[in-house]
């Protein structure tokens, strides 16, 4: 501790009495706590550190982490991907697949109004390489649009990539209208069966 | 998070520690009690997302190692079945791309080996633990996974073997399998 000398402050109860269970789970006092508190602070100040612009990092990577993802070297993933992909193409281009399907009912099933948007966000995070992304949709007729431009993907990471999207739309019911995708890009396009068009819209079906 | 009943308490804090606090409230353009507010609610915040305060300035330094040298986030159900696919050609990768994090943890921290320790912690959150001990010139690293197949745990062990290599160890011993990955290093100038 840098002095031991004590001042007081004011402080809203509520968070002092969350800052209370904090130090008691950690075996602290809550002065111990508030002031390792404020050690960081200042340590990131001096390091010129946004604490805002940290936790959206720590939300992004907890919200990963409950997603199913890990994190590797860009460059270490593109070479698994390509290795996997000359030893078998059917088999990586199947496990993407079932990685686009599972990704699609996870949020079926967790967000049945509004899963698109929750998607649209989970790929905005896990694509962080990739410098465009763009999904669209239209409720009405029930089409997707997704496009993603992304220099460093090789072909094959491309059409992997396209695989997923293509499983994704499958889960979520949609057929596939068109499917392009070539070295840093990759365009898919799903819609939804006539038939099911004029029963429902897309996000309450 | 904010209580509409919630009242205002008096709390003990070093006063050094405060004075300091003040100073940079007062640099910002903000009143002390609103900074020390936002601070109190930020470290309230990150305890919900799993993270212990004195972590912070570590977790920090691992987002900008991914940063630095490109990390992605990857679907691990992927992953797993790439490596059980192409495992063959995939041991030396995982050995480079762990050089590359051993030679930057070296160049950029104190204490690399607790760092990377860290990074297995947060990269790696399929792992139910990770150890690194040291002890004089060794380091004993362990790994526990109930998710971690043979080939992904042949993967995660050259991965540390060349992390570690690339801080100047060498390799004393190495055994990976179904779950679980231990190894242990000596300092190469030991």
């Amino acid at each position: 501790m840098v002095d031991e000398r004590r001042k007081t402050f004011v402080a809203r109860e509520d968070l002092l009495r969350a800052l209370a269970e904090i130090a008691k789970e950690n075996g602290k006092s809550l002065y111990e706590t508030v002031n390792e508190i404020f050690e960081s602070a200042i340590l990131f100040n001096k390091a010129d550190v946004k604490m805002d612009a940290i936790l959206e990092d720590y939300e992004k990577i907890k919200s990963a982490k409950e997603a199913g993802y890990i994190l590797c070297l860009e460059n270490l993933w593109s070479e698994i991907n390509e290795i996997a992909y000359r030893a078998s193409p059917a088999e990586a281009i199947a496990s993407w697949r079932n990685a686009g399907i599972w990704l699609a009912k996870r949020h079926v099933a967790g967000h049945p109004v509004g899963y698109l948007d929750s998607i649209k966000d989970e790929l905005a995070c896990s694509l962080w390489n990739a410098s465009e992304l763009s999904m669209k949709w239209d409720a009405q007729g029930g089409e997707i649009e997704i496009n993603v431009l992304a220099p460093r993907f090789s072909r094959s990471q491309s059409e992997l990539l396209a695989s997923f999207l293509e499983g994704m739309l499958s889960a979520l019911g949609l057929s596939l209208n068109g499917k392009e995708f070539g070295s840093g890009f990759v365009r898919v396009l799903g819609a939804r069966q006539k038939a099911q068009i004029e029963g429902e819209s897309l996000e309450k079906s | 998070m904010r209580s509409p009943k919630s009242g205002k308490k008096l709390v003990y804090i070093s006063e050094d520690l405060l004075n300091n606090i003040s100073e940079i409230s007062k640099k910002k353009g903000e009143s002390i009690t609103k900074y020390i507010e936002d601070l109190l609610e930020q470290a309230v915040r990150i305890d919900r997302l799993g993270f212990r305060s004195e972590d912070l300035a570590d977790i920090l330094e691992v987002i900008h190692v991914q940063r630095t040298l490109g990390g992605t986030f990857v679907p691990l159900d992927v992953l797993n079945s790439a490596i059980d696919t192409g495992s063959n050609g995939l041991s030396e990768k995982w050995y480079e791309s762990g050089r590359l994090y051993g030679r930057y943890l070296k160049a950029r921290f104190n204490d690399p080996v607790n760092v990377l320790k860290l990074l297995l912690r947060v990269m790696r959150w399929d792992l139910n633990e990770v150890d690194a001990v040291q002890e004089c010139h060794s380091v004993a690293i362990r790994c526990v996974s109930t998710s971690l197949t043979k080939a992904g745990a042949a993967s995660l062990s050259k991965f540390i073997e060349g992390a570690m290599h690339g801080m100047g160890y060498r390799t004393e011993c190495e055994e990976s399998m179904k779950g679980i990955v231990i190894c242990s290093f000596r300092a190469e100038d030991a």
